[in-house]
């Protein structure tokens, strides 16, 4: 009964992003990334390469199976887009990397869109933050345990662990530069990013 | 006089030969000092100001000398207006001018003269190329001055500070500085480059991490001659956190497995140890005790704490019985700076403060009193600790001279700090 109420919740949660996808279809301007750039005047010569995130752009969808047949997309980068709106952040107390069970709800919630039939192509990136508080060193590492939790419940979720890859960013990527409880918050958090 | 100085100096060497035992105070007497503006040559009159300054500074920041603050002009070559700054009880002036020359150097004059009878006691001329590096012609005069007394070496004020310092959400750049913050260069931007750490005691190197591949990659650049090698990438994330003494093995926080802990690495071979293995977070490795073992922050008991354990051996010991959060550590021979937090919650006032320990004694030393005092890092000679204090939404450099007991703090006007090595 439980496996069957599941499944249930599943299709609707599926049917629900479906129909999210397609109000929400826009254009979707890629990540970009800036290229380094060191002083070649005194110090450290150039010489430096940044792999590029090589979204793909030729990847006209004109045939889904059944249940999204009415969906098309121009671009692969159109659909990402749709599918990383739907995508919800997951968030952490102070100096924690345990979920709370709101937060597990949350990412068995994305599961269900990453093993969906849109997304079930693509490759997640599971980015951890913290908030300014903590030191240099053990706050990236506070970052990549998030991140870890996460990609454990995603695991254990059915997300195909060879689609998912870790990294932190410790303080250095604040959604919010205000320095109160409610903005430490918005900044302790794995966000989801979706590549091709 | 200078017999005296030694003889004062020789004095706190003894009973500072262990830095954990704090001084109280200071019982011998310093000479009475006054930096003189001897004039200038095609230079601004605001640099020379600065110049002065500096020298100022750092002379106090020696802690051997009783610097007068006061503004005294005299003439290079006469020695007129002496006896008024003798009868105010000054006994020793240190001359300068500073010039530009046909060939655009920046040149500074000194000469150390004794107040009571006019002697010269010693003449020095200094120059640098890039005049933008006039701060370093000050920490030169500072060290020659100090040096000519025999009192305990501050060459650490030549060294170069490199730090990273966030510029914006999701990038920073690299700067090399003085250690008065007087003279910066940016030296990597562009993305997210952070953990600079010197590669070894000439400083002609330094580790860092860049974010701007597909992996957090580790590299290692020559300031010199721009030459740049990879020296390892991991997924999640790598940090240089220490380099030996001879700089052929570092210790590296990386994370193959999803999992950060602690890696020994021989830059020759280029082969990695794993050291720790505890399924949560162990950071921040630190070379200890003439390399044979390692502290670490490690949070096994459930918080951030300090612990040691030798390279070969696995045993774990906990190195502090204190504090709730101890998140950050340097080591420097036997001694082991770290930061403390004592409030009750991470964002309280006065909660973060700086504490000395021995892993061969049990005392204690607490170096701060007040504030957010972190980031702590122990200068080559181990007598002096520079820190991040964080006053309000600012931040600025601190300098902690161990057996002096003082401490000198210099702005950081903006960006803040990521991380920082001496």
């Amino acid at each position: 009964m439980l496996e069957f109420l599941k499944f249930i919740q599943g299709r609707v949660m599926k049917t629900n992003t479906l129909l999210s996808l397609i109000l929400t279809i826009f254009i979707f301007s890629g990540c970009s990334q800036k290229t380094p750039e060191i002083d070649t005047d005194s110090v450290v010569d150039s010489g430096y390469s940044t792999p590029s995130t090589d979204i793909s752009n030729d990847g006209q969808i004109d045939s889904m199976n059944t249940m999204n047949q009415d969906v098309t997309f121009g671009s692969d980068e159109e659909r990402i887009g749709a599918i990383q709106n739907e995508v919800q952040t997951v968030y952490f107390a102070t100096d924690s990397y345990q979920l709370s069970s709101s937060e597990m709800e949350k990412v068995e919630q994305n599961s269900h869109i990453f093993n969906g039939d849109l997304a079930s192509d693509l490759s997640i990136k599971l980015e951890g933050n913290c908030d300014e508080w903590g030191t240099d060193e053990y706050n990236y590492a506070l970052g990549l345990k998030r991140a870890k939790s996460v990609k454990d419940l995603l695991e254990s979720s059915g997300v195909d662990v060879g689609r998912m890859a870790l990294i932190s960013y410790g303080e250095s990527k604040p959604i919010c530069s205000e320095h109160n409880d409610g903005c430490w918050q918005q900044n302790r958090r794995v966000d989801f990013l979706l590549l091709p | 006089m200078r017999v005296l100085l030694i003889l004062s100096l020789f004095l706190i060497n003894l009973v500072a030969f262990d830095s954990t035992i704090q001084i109280v105070k200071n019982l011998e007497k310093h000479p009475r000092l006054v930096v003189v503006d001897a004039g200038s040559l095609n230079v601004d009159e605001k640099i020379k100001r600065k110049f002065l300054k500096l020298l100022i500074g750092d002379l106090k920041v020696s802690a051997h000398f009783n610097v007068d603050d006061s503004y005294a002009k005299m003439d290079y070559l006469s020695n007129n207006g002496l006896a008024t700054l003798a009868k105010s009880g000054v006994e020793l002036i240190v001359k300068c001018k500073i010039e530009k020359n046909t060939s655009a150097k920046l040149t500074a004059s000194a000469k150390l003269i004794n107040a009571k009878n006019g002697d010269l006691i010693y003449e020095k001329f200094y120059s640098i190329s890039k005049p933008n590096r006039y701060p370093f012609l000050a920490h030169n005069v500072a060290i020659d001055i100090n040096k000519y007394f025999g009192a305990p070496s501050i060459s650490w004020m030549k060294n170069y500070i490199i730090f990273a310092r966030y510029t914006k959400s999701g990038e920073s750049e690299i700067v090399v500085s003085d250690y008065t913050l007087s003279f910066k260069k940016v030296i990597v931007k562009g993305g997210l480059n952070i953990f600079p750490k010197w590669a070894n005691a000439k400083q002609d190197s330094f580790y860092y991490t860049s974010y701007n591949g597909l992996h957090p990659t580790l590299y290692l650049v020559n300031i010199y001659t721009g030459k740049k090698r990879k020296i390892v990438s991991s997924p999640g994330m790598v940090v240089c956190s220490d380099v030996s003494r001879d700089g052929s093995k570092l210790l590296i926080t990386m994370a193959p497995n999803d999992q950060p802990d602690i890696y020994l690495y021989d830059v020759n071979s280029g082969s990695k140890k794993r050291l720790t293995k505890y399924s949560g977070i162990d950071v921040g490795g630190s070379f200890v005790d003439n390399d044979q073992n390692i502290v670490f922050v490690s949070e096994r008991l459930g918080y951030p704490n300090i612990f040691s354990k030798s390279i070969n051996g696995s045993n774990v010991e906990q190195m502090i019985y204190h504090g709730k959060n101890n998140s950050s550590c340097s080591t420097f021979g036997k001694y082991i700076v770290y930061s403390s937090r004592e409030g009750q919650n991470s964002f309280g006032k006065n909660t973060f403060n700086l504490y000395l320990i021995s892993t061969q004694t049990d005392y204690i030393r607490k170096l701060t009193t007040s504030g957010k005092n972190m980031f702590p890092r122990f200068a080559d000679d181990g007598e002096s600790v520079i820190f991040i204090k964080y006053i309000g939404q600012k931040s600025a450099l601190g300098v902690l001279r161990l057996n002096a007991n003082k401490s000198f703090l210099f702005p950081l006007n903006a960006g803040k700090i990521q991380s920082i090595d001496w």
